[in-house]
């Protein structure tokens, strides 16, 4: 009998990543990023509906597969991309797409990470992705 | 009778260093705003009137002349709305 290298959910994962994928691409693309957001199961900052907490498994294996998708269509857009997959893989626990600049050498940076069950995924220092001050609705 | 504006559902911003930067989500289209602009556009999102927003302009900058500062506040407006970052609103 065969033997899966890999966990059989790592291969759903997959597959569930690069429709994803394409779903986020054609969104960028055309300029839909909230309504592509809004079908791959992210919500905006401003829906509020409160996120639940991830297993390790879960976490490990959608970051996994989300940074490896993400970049492998290129630097370009990455964070967002990242976030839209991985965001998607973990579309159960309500995660939430924010968007954030920094200043660095007089230079206005942006970024795109998510949020779920407390946690701020792809904004961590060791990816040089620290700083960044979360964009709002204008009070 | 003055204009109504809103900042459409799909813009968020912050002020970064004393200067606002704008993001319209649908497009991905980050926008950087000087000094100026931040003070014009914090007031249009506070005022959502034309009016108010230029009556609060002129008390803040008493050394500029209200004309000028109408026409910078009219092309600023103008920008705004061409680029879908301001919508005129009804009401």
């Amino acid at each position: 009998m065969r033997r899966f290298r890999r966990p059989l959910a790592d291969y759903f994962a997959y597959s569930r990543g690069v429709l994803a994928l394409a779903v986020a691409q054609v969104g960028i693309g055309l300029n839909r990023i909230p309504a592509c957001a809004a079908m791959l199961g992210v919500q905006a900052p401003s829906t509020g509906r409160a996120s639940t907490s991830p297993t390790e498994p879960e976490l490990c294996r959608a970051t996994r597969v989300a940074k490896r998708l993400a970049s492998a269509m290129g630097p370009k857009n990455y964070c967002l991309r990242h976030s839209l997959v991985l965001g998607h893989l973990l579309r159960a626990h309500h995660p939430t797409l924010h968007f954030g600049v920094r200043r660095q050498r007089r230079a206005t940076q942006g970024h795109a990470w998510i949020e779920v069950g407390g946690l701020q995924l792809g904004l961590s220092s060791s990816d040089g992705d620290a700083g960044f001050i979360p964009l709002g609705r204008p009070s | 009778m003055s204009e109504r504006f809103r900042v459409p559902d799909d813009v968020v911003s912050e002020v970064l260093e004393g200067e606002a930067v704008l993001l319209h989500l649908r497009t991905g289209k980050y926008f950087g705003l000087n000094p100026s602009g931040t003070r014009m556009w914090a007031l249009l999102a506070e005022h959502r009137e034309a009016e108010a927003t230029l009556r609060c302009l002129c008390a803040e900058f008493p050394g500029v002349a209200p004309e000028r500062l109408k026409d910078d506040f009219v092309v600023f407006v103008t920008e705004l709305l061409s680029r879908g970052l301001l919508v005129r609103s009804a009401g």
